[in-house]
C-alpha cells in the first residue's frame, strides 16, 4: 500500500510538473463557468399549466411503476383559478369524465374511475408489439414489412370491470392525481383535496403543488448570462438540463478531456521506461509489472480527479442554477474514467512495445477515432435501415459485427446518457425515450470494455516483464 | 559467506553472448572492482544480480538469495550507469520517493536524506528540481540514493562518471567510509586508475568472461621486473645473466630483467660489479593495473583482430579524463 501511494504521488508529481495539467484545470474551470452562466426561468403558470395539465390523460400503469404508458379516452383535465405563489402553484383541477367524450372509444362506465383502476393494477396488461419504427420517428415512408418493425412495449386498454371501477375510492383517486404530478412534472410535494361534487361526471380537486414551477417537467426559458436564448417554449427543465449534461459535459467536454488526458499521459509510461530511469526504480523492492500497473493506476486516478472536479463542479452549478440535484449525473465520472481506462491501457501497450511517447499518443488518438467512427457509422446505418434507404444489409452487418467485437466506446456513451436522463427526465418522458432508443446492454458494454482493458494490460505486462532492461 | 556468488552465469541477448560463463565470489566488507572494456558485460552482470535483466543460465546469488528477489533488493543499493532521474523531482523528493519504495518511515527518511545529501555535498541544492542539476550533481545524487537507505551491498556502475577530480577523491573517501561501516561495495569501471586506487580486490572481465581475479597488489605484483641502464659503452652480459636463470630482454637503452619466485636482483647486480660494469640507473618497474589489463587484453586478442587492442588502449588512455 505504501509502495502504491508512493508511486501514485510520483505519477502525480510528474503530471503536475508540465503545463498540460494547468491547461486541463483551466478547461475544467471554463466548462464549469460556462455551465454556471446558463440560467433557467420557469415559464408563467397560466398558459403552461392549462396546456400541460391535459397530458394527465396519459398515465403509467402499475401505480407508475410500469415501463409502459396508457390512456383511457373520455377523461379531460382542466386547470382553473390558478394562483401562483413563487414556485408554488395553487389551482382547481377539474376532471371531466364522460363516456361520450374524446376521440377514442371510451369505456361505458366512468372513464376516470376506469383510468384509476387501470393505474392501480399490478399486473397491468402490457405486451410487446411490432410497430414500424419509421412511424415512431414521425416519418411517413415506413411500411409494415417485418424488417422495419421494432419491439415496443405497449400497454393495452385497461381491462377493468365495472365492479372494479365502481370500487375505486376517493383516496385512490387522490393518490392517482398526486402520482400524475410525479409522472408528468417530477413534482412530489402536492396537496390534493376533493371538493364536494358539483355535478355528475365531474371531479374537482383543490391542488397545492409545492415548487411545481421549479420541477423538472415544467417548461423553462433558458438564458446565457443576461441574454435570453430560448423563450416561450414547452421544453421541460429536465430536458434542457440533460442536453447540457449530455452534450456539453459528457459529449464535448468529455471528448476534450479524454483527448488531453491521452496526450498528457502518453508520456508517463515511455518516460518511465527510458533507459536509465527504469533501472533506478526496478532495482528498488518493486516488481517490474507491479510498477507498470501502479503507474497505469496512477494515471487513472489522476484523470479521475480531473473528471470528478469537472463533472462535480458542473453538477454543483447546475444544482444551484436549476434546483436539479439528481446525483445520477455524477455517473459521468466513472463513465469517463472507464473510457479513459480503455484508452490508457491501449496507450500503455503501445508505450511498452515502442517506448515512444509520440507513437503512444498518435496511435491512441487513432484508436479512439477508429472506435468512434465504427460507433458513428453503425448509428447512421441503423437510421438508414429504419428509413429503408437502399439495401445496406452487408455493410450494416459488418459494422454491427465490428461494434460487437470492439470495445463499446460509443455504447458506453449511450449508457451514460441513459442513466443521466433518468436523473433528469420526468417518468413520462423516460417512457417515451425508452420507446425510441434501444439501450445497449450493460453486460455487453462493460464486459467487453473490461476484457479489452485486461487484455491490453496483460499484453503490456507480459512484454514488459520479459524485456531486458 | 560470499555476499555475491555467481557461477557459470550466462546471458544471451538474442544471438549476442554478453556473459559467457562467469564465476565470481565477493566476500563481505570489501570494495570489489570489476574492470573491463566497453561492452565486456560488466553492467549486464550487475543488472542480473539486481533482477533488472534475466539470466539465461547459471546461478547468481546475492546475500544468499537468488538474484532479483524483491526482499533482497531492500538490502541493496544501486547506481546505474547512464541514469536519468525524473526531472520533475527535487533531490529530496526523489530520495523520499525511493525511501518509500524501500519501506522507510518518514522520520527515518528525513534524517537519512539530510545526512546523505550533506555527505555528497548537495544539501544546498536538495530542494531544487533535478532538471536544474549539472551532470556531476546528478552523479552525486545518484551516489546518495545508492546508500541513503543503509544497504548491506552497494553496486556502483561507473560512479565517478562526470565528476571532477576533487569530487572523485571525495567519492573514493566516501566509499572507504562506507566500507568501514561494514558494507560491501561492488564497483564497475573501465577507469583503471580509479579501480586501482579504491578497490581491495579486482576482477577483470573481457568479452563476457572473467580473465583474472585477485587483490590489486597480487595482480600488479605478479612479476618483479627491473630495468637496468649501464654506463655508456658498457655491454650488458646477457648470456651470463641468462645462465644464472633470469629472463632478460633488451631494447635500445635498457635491459629488462624479470625475476622468478625466489630470485633476487642482487645476484645480477653482484655479477655486474664483479665485471666492473658501471651502473647508471636501476629501477623496479612495478606493473600498473593498466599494464596487466593491456597484457590480458592482448593475450585474449592474440590471433584475432587487432582492433580490440587499440580499443583497449584507448580506454586505458582515458583514465585521466
Ligand atoms: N538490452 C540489451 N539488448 C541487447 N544487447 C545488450 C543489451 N544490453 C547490453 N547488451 C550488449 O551486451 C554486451 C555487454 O553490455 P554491458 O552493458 O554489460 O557492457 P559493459 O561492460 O557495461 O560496457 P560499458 O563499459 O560500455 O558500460 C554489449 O555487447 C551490449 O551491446
Ligand atoms: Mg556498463
Amino acid at each position: 500500500m505504501r509502495t502504491f501511494l508512493a508511486i501514485l504521488r510520483d505519477s502525480f508529481r510528474e503530471a503536475v510538473d508540465g503545463f498540460v495539467i494547468y491547461i486541463m484545470l483551466i478547461l475544467s474551470l471554463l466548462t464549469i463557468a460556462f455551465v454556471a452562466c446558463i440560467g433557467y426561468q420557469p415559464v408563467d403558470a397560466e398558459g403552461h399549466l392549462s396546456k400541460s395539465i391535459k397530458n394527465f390523460a396519459v398515465f403509467i400503469p402499475d401505480k407508475g411503476e410500469s415501463t409502459a404508458i396508457s390512456a383511457v379516452p373520455g377523461v379531460n383535465y382542466e386547470a382553473t383559478a390558478i394562483k401562483v405563489n413563487g414556485k408554488d402553484v395553487l389551482f382547481d383541477l377539474e376532471v371531466t369524465s364522460k363516456s361520450d367524450f374524446g376521440l377514442g372509444k371510451a369505456p361505458a362506465i366512468d372513464p376516470f374511475r376506469t383510468a384509476v383502476a387501470g393505474w392501480l393494477k399490478k399486473a397491468y396488461k402490457s405486451e410487446k408489439r411490432k410497430i414500424p419504427a419509421a412511424v415512431l420517428r414521425g416519418g411517413n415512408k415506413g411500411n409494415t414489412s417485418d424488417s422495419t418493425l421494432r419491439d415496443l412495449e405497449v400497454a393495452l386498454a385497461p381491462d377493468v370491470s365495472a365492479e372494479e371501477a365502481a370500487a375505486i375510492t376517493d383516496e385512490q383517486m387522490v393518490e392517482f392525481i398526486k402520482n400524475q404530478f410525479v409522472a408528468h412534472y417530477g413534482c412530489g410535494d402536492v396537496k390534493v383535496r376533493r371538493r364536494s361534487n358539483p355535478d355528475a361526471g365531474k371531479y374537482v380537486y383543490e391542488v397545492e403543488a409545492i415548487n411545481l414551477r421549479g420541477s423538472r417537467g415544467w417548461a423553462h426559458d433558458v438564458s446565457f448570462l443576461h441574454w435570453n436564448i430560448i423563450t416561450n417554449n414547452d421544453l421541460p427543465l429536465g430536458l434542457v438540463v440533460h442536453v447540457i449534461e449530455d452534450t456539453i459535459v459528457n459529449g464535448i467536454g468529455g471528448g476534450i478531456l479524454l483527448l488531453i488526458s491521452v496526450i498528457l499521459t502518453s508520456f508517463f509510461i515511455p518516460n518511465m521506461l527510458r533507459k536509465g530511469t527504469l533501472d533506478l526504480v526496478v532495482s528498488k523492492p518493486v516488481g517490474k509489472v507491479q510498477y507498470l500497473l501502479y503507474k497505469y493506476l496512477g494515471g487513472l486516478i489522476f484523470i479521475t480527479l480531473v473528471s470528478a472536479i469537472t463533472v462535480g463542479g458542473v453538477w454543483f452549478v447546475i444544482g444551484i442554477r436549476s434546483g436539479m440535484w439528481d446525483p445520477r449525473f455524477l455517473i459521468t465520472i466513472p463513465a469517463l474514467v472507464l473510457s479513459f481506462a480503455l484508452l490508457y491501457a491501449f496507450s500503455t501497450v503501445i508505450a511498452v512495445l515502442t517506448r515512444s511517447a509520440i507513437a503512444a499518443m498518435l496511435l491512441t488518438i487513432a484508436f479512439t477515432f477508429g472506435l468512434w467512427l465504427v460507433g458513428y457509422i453503425k448509428k447512421q446505418l441503423d437510421v438508414a435501415k429504419v428509413m429503408e434507404e437502399g439495401n445496406l444489409d452487408t455493410v450494416s452487418s459488418i459494422f454491427d459485427g465490428l461494434n460487437n467485437v470492439l470495445p463499446r466506446y460509443k455504447d458506453l456513451d449511450k449508457l451514460t446518457s441513459k442513466v443521466t436522463s433518468e436523473g433528469a427526465y420526468t417518468p413520462i418522458l423516460l417512457r417515451f425515450q425508452d420507446m425510441l432508443i434501444e439501450p445497449p446492454s450493460y453486460v455487453g458494454v462493460l464486459g467487453i470494455t473490461f476484457l479489452y482493458i485486461v487484455a491490453f494490460l496483460g499484453l503490456a505486462s507480459w512484454r514488459h516483464s520479459t524485456r531486458d532492461g | 559467506m560470499a555476499v555475491i556468488d555467481v557461477s557459470n552465469l550466462q546471458k544471451d541477448y538474442g544471438s549476442l553472448q554478453a556473459l559467457k560463463s562467469v564465476t565470481l565470489q565477493v566476500d563481505s566488507g570489501q570494495i570489489y572492482g570489476l574492470l573491463g572494456q566497453n561492452g565486456a558485460g560488466k553492467s549486464t552482470m550487475i543488472k542480473i544480480l539486481l533482477g533488472i535483466v534475466r539470466l539465461t543460465s547459471g546461478e547468481a546469488n546475492l546475500l544468499g538469495f537468488p538474484a532479483g528477489t524483491i526482499e533482497v533488493r531492500k538490502r541493496v543499493g544501486y547506481l546505474p550507469e547512464d541514469h536519468a532521474f525524473p526531472g520533475y523531482h527535487t533531490g529530496e523528493s526523489l530520495l523520499h520517493f525511493y525511501g518509500e519504495l524501500y519501506g522507510m518511515n518518514r522520520p527515518d527518511r528525513v534524517k537519512r536524506i539530510a545526512e546523505s545529501l550533506d555527505i555528497v555535498g548537495l544539501s544546498k541544492r536538495g530542494s531544487s528540481k533535478i532538471k536544474t542539476y549539472s551532470k556531476g550533481m546528478k552523479q552525486r545524487l545518484g551516489i546518495a540514493q545508492s546508500f541513503f537507505h543503509d544497504p548491506e551491498v552497494i553496486f556502483l556502475d561507473e560512479p565517478t562518471d562526470g565528476v571532477d577530480p576533487v569530487g572523485r577523491k571525495e567519492i573514493r573517501e566516501l566509499l572507504a567510509t562506507l566500507k568501514d561501516e561494514g558494507r560491501t561495495i561492488f564497483v564497475n569501471s573501465h577507469l583503471l586508475q580509479e579501480i586501482e586506487l579504491m578497490c581491495d580486490r579486482v576482477a577483470i572481465m573481457h568479452k563476457g568472461e572473467i580473465v583474472r581475479t585477485g587483490t590489486v597488489a597480487e595482480l600488479t605484483k605478479t612479476v618483479e621486473r627491473f630495468s637496468i641502464t649501464l654506463a655508456p659503452g658498457a655491454d650488458f652480459p646477457v648470456a651470463e645473466v641468462k645462465a644464472l636463470g633470469f629472463k632478460v630482454e633488451r631494447d635500445d637503452e635498457e635491459t629488462h630483467v624479470e625475476l622468478k619466485p625466489g630470485q633476487s636482483i642482487d645476484t645480477v647486480l653482484d655479477l655486474l660489479s664483479s665485471k666492473n660494469l658501471r651502473l647508471r640507473n636501476v629501477r623496479e618497474s612495478k606493473q600498473t593495473l593498466e599494464d596487466i589489463f593491456m597484457d590480458l587484453v592482448e593475450q585474449a586478442e592474440r590471433g584475432s583482430t587487432k582492433r580490440g587492442v587499440r580499443v583497449a588502449r584507448a580506454v586505458g588512455a582515458r583514465r585521466d579524463d
